[in-house]
């Protein structure tokens, strides 16, 4: 039995005067998935997680969130962390998680002894008599993510979480995201990260001019982009091999014939992987064989490159 | 959904109202009023003239009976000086008696709060001043050297042509005569001789350095011997014509009411009241708005917007914030008006404020700050800066404005057509409904009660709508601000 959808969006379309920001876009989130929501800038990726969220409406379509019409009557139970960070300068940050706490729907002991907790998690207990404008921006992005995640919700939302962040932080954060995961929690995440969404998410979605290009768990996606390569990494004579493992049953073509000292070959589909890795070591001393699958970034390059590199040619048109 | 609009109007009501600025603010006004009217007393009274004019001015008078010289003469007797030293200090102890009746100053503060408050009205001592008759072959160029010298005060010259009116004994008998007759002091280089003095015209020599209140001392006197004078010849008696003008400070009337019940009234109470009431209504409701602009004008900068519009919807959002700095500026009012009442007590004139209509004051409160307040949030949610705001202020000041250049008819007739139809116009209805009621003389009828809250009623409701519709669209815009049109044109926006 399925499990139920998180998000579930409908042939949904919105548009900004003549520009439509989203476009009939059909989506579902299965409840309990870490789904990363991939796209260049100006994808469309803010405006449908604002659809999402209730705070814009569609023009067209619909958006069911967490079996609600829409997340205006579930706000409480979704955890929202905006791509433009923003809190009250002059609060302290204790005052401003309780705050929005609050508004959340949790009660004030409770908070208090969370927002504890929380600040000690992300290594930040000292802060919280502090006033926001007195702490860095990585820091300020932590107690937003504090302001996110707080009152518990069941469907968690982060628009591009990790931007800004050093790598420490990066870390600290994905650690975070992935325990919040493992508690059950829905996830959707945007972001330019791909390596993070390919080490963090089961699910992605690349979306491009508003419109899906491609969807499913993440070795389904990679797995859309064609079959995997062998690499071949002779001890020495790599352009003399290069024939040879082209013959291989199951290899498709050469990609790279030994000139670097790599033999690179295309598979056919449904060939017998680990019989070609064996029959590759028989053929000489190596120092590697591997097959190698496509990376969400060859995914991406390979599917909205080419209209990213169109979009900028016409902006260049333009501006000229 | 209530407990989050209320959420956040309190965060609204703490972040504005419990910061230091504010509460400074709230109570530096009224004291600056106040510290302001002390402190001209006390300046007035370190400033005050304490030394009494002293020396000998010299008059040359050719007029008929030597006009000039005997009215200056007069005015400096010490006899005479000492009798207007002597009324001046009545006149301030009238004015002590009228502000504080029999009450007690307190022991500790008479001195100096008497002479702070008072001081303007002390009186200078009696002028030590002699004045000498000049002959008509004098030298002149000689006296000017006697003022420059500082032996004289100043030197007059007038003659018959100074005290002349031009045609005015002919005008008392009906003839026709001269223009308006004038007193012009002229300047010594322009004349050359005392035949040279022009129609109404005296020559005084003085030295730059005078006083400017011993100027004005010496032409006044010149100037009321000359009036006087010319009274004279008309037929006039001038102490006679001086106590038909004379009225008494009109600060108090006994009105009868329409049950026949007599009531003491201070007439300037009267006629400040509803002046004071829509200044207070005016003053809190566009505090109150400017809050909610530059409140809402931080949320967007500070790009917490959008988290707040993750927890609410911003309906929600507006109408707390709405609710939050409404009561900002409700306890403005508050605050003021418990000043004055208190204020109103303490000078015993606390019967003559209708107290019965000061919840229509807060009823009117609320109607004004909500209408300027839903166009503040509208222009705070459009912008991103406040310089950015001043181009979209056509609506707040047009909002801020009517008010006001409706008062002036209704404060003369609150019964007229013109008040009547101004007052069923949404954004002055509050302004021009409390000078209507705080009028003690003038009952507003019900229906007219009725009409004119359900149209200000109606007016809010169009601007809240409106202001709801471009909040919703403008929050989360940022870049380039809409112009005037932009913003109407978010109304049009789903």
């Amino acid at each position: 039995m399925p499990s139920p959808a998180a998000i579930e969006l409908t042939g949904v379309t919105k548009r900004f005067r003549d520009k439509v920001a989203v476009d009939g876009l059909d989506l579902l989130v299965p409840m309990g998935s870490l789904m990363g929501f991939l796209g260049p800038n100006g994808a469309g990726k803010t405006t449908t997680i604002r659809m999402i969220m209730s705070i814009f409406m569609p023009d067209e379509g619909t958006v069911r969130v967490l079996e609600a019409g829409s997340a205006a009557a579930s706000k409480d139970r979704i955890g929202y962390l905006p791509e433009e960070r923003g809190v009250y300068r002059k609060m302290r940050v204790g005052q401003f998680l309780m705050y929005v706490g609050r508004l959340k729907g949790v009660g004030r002991r409770e908070l208090s002894r969370r927002v504890d907790a929380w600040l000690e998690r992300v290594k930040l207990p000292e802060v919280r008599k502090k006033r926001c404008e007195e702490l860095s921006k990585g820091m300020q992005q932590k107690i937003q993510f504090i302001a996110t995640v707080l009152h518990e919700p069941e469907l968690i939302i982060l628009d591009e979480p990790f931007s800004g962040l050093d790598p420490v932080n990066m870390r600290l954060l994905r650690d975070l995201v992935d325990d919040l995961h493992r508690e059950g929690r829905t996830i959707i995440f945007s972001t330019h990260v791909l390596e993070q969404a390919e080490r963090l998410c089961d699910r992605v979605v690349m979306i491009d001019n508003g419109q899906k290009i491609v969807e499913g768990t993440v070795e389904e996606v990679r797995a859309s982009h064609g079959p995997p390569t062998l690499i071949v990494e002779p001890v020495m004579g790599a352009s003399a091999l290069a024939s040879s493992v082209g013959g291989l049953t199951g290899v498709s073509d050469l990609v790279r014939a030994g000139e670097t000292g790599v033999i690179e070959a295309r598979l056919r589909e449904g060939a017998d992987e680990q019989a070609l890795m064996q029959s590759a070591m028989g053929l000489a001393a190596m120092k590697r064989v591997e097959i190698r699958r496509a990376s969400l970034e060859d995914v991406f390059v390979d599917r909205i490159g080419a209209s990213i590199a169109e979009r900028e040619r016409l902006a260049e048109e333009l501006a000229a | 959904m209530i407990e989050k609009i209320l959420l956040i109007a309190s965060r609204e009501f703490r972040a504005t109202a419990l910061t230091p600025a504010f509460i400074i603010g709230l109570v530096f006004f009224p004291l600056t009023v106040v510290i302001s009217g002390v402190a001209a007393g006390v300046f007035s009274v370190f400033g005050a003239e304490t030394e009494p004019m002293r020396g000998t001015i010299a008059v040359l008078d050719t007029s008929d009976g030597q006009v000039v010289a005997d009215g200056l003469e007069l005015n400096y007797h010490p006899e005479n000086q000492q009798s207007l030293y002597e009324n001046a200090q009545r006149s301030a102890d009238l004015a002590k008696q009228r502000a504080f009746g029999d009450r007690e100053i307190p022991e500790f503060l008479a001195p100096a709060f008497e002479r702070a408050v008072f001081g303007l009205l002390q009186a200078r001592p009696p002028a030590e001043v002699t004045i000498e008759r000049l002959a008509p072959e004098v030298d002149l160029e000689g006296q000017k050297s006697r003022v420059d010298g500082g032996e004289l005060i100043a030197l007059v010259v007038a003659s018959e042509a100074s005290v002349d009116a031009g045609g005015l004994t002919e005008l008392a008998a009906g003839e026709a005569g001269a223009g308006e007759p004038s007193l012009v002091p002229v300047d010594e280089r322009t004349i050359e001789a005392v035949s040279d003095l022009g129609e109404g015209e005296y020559l005084l020599v003085r030295r730059d350095d005078m006083k400017q209140l011993d100027l004005d001392e010496i032409r006044s006197t010149i100037e009321r011997a000359v009036r006087n004078k010319r009274y004279e010849r008309v037929g006039i008696e001038p102490l006679l014509l001086r106590r038909v003008n004379r009225l008494p400070l009109n600060d108090r009337t006994t009105v009868v009411a329409a049950a026949g019940v007599e009531e003491q009234r201070n007439e300037v109470l009267v006629q400040l009241l509803p002046v004071g009431f829509a200044v207070l209504l005016l003053f809190s409701a566009v505090l109150g708005g400017n809050y909610l602009l530059l409140g809402t004008l931080e949320e967007k900068s500070s790009r917490a917007m959008e988290v707040m519009l993750s927890c609410v919807s911003t309906r929600q959002l507006m109408v707390g914030k709405l609710i939050g700095q409404g009561a900002v500026g409700l306890l403005m009012v508050v605050v003021y008006l418990s000043v004055g009442i208190l204020a109103a007590w303490g000078s015993g004139v606390l019967q003559q404020i209708p107290l019965g209509m000061l919840p229509w004051l807060v009823l009117y409160f609320l109607m004004a700050y909500a209408f300027l307040g839903s166009i503040m949030l509208a222009v705070g949610s459009a912008v991103t800066e406040i310089r950015e705001a001043q181009a979209l202020f056509a609506p707040v000041t047009a909002s801020m404005i009517l008010p006001v250049l409706m008062m002036a008819p209704v404060l003369q007739d609150p019964d007229s057509l013109l008040s009547r139809v101004f007052s069923h116009i949404p954004p002055g209805t509050p302004f021009v409904m409390v000078a209507r009621l705080s009028q003690p003389a003038h009952e507003v009828p019900i229906w007219e009660l009725v009409t004119t809250t359900a149209v200000g009623a109606f007016g809010v409701w169009v601007a809240l709508s409106a202001a709801a519709k471009i909040f919703r669209v403008g929050v989360l815009m940022y870049g380039k601000p809409p112009s005037l049109i932009g913003l109407i044109k978010m109304l049009r926006y789903d």
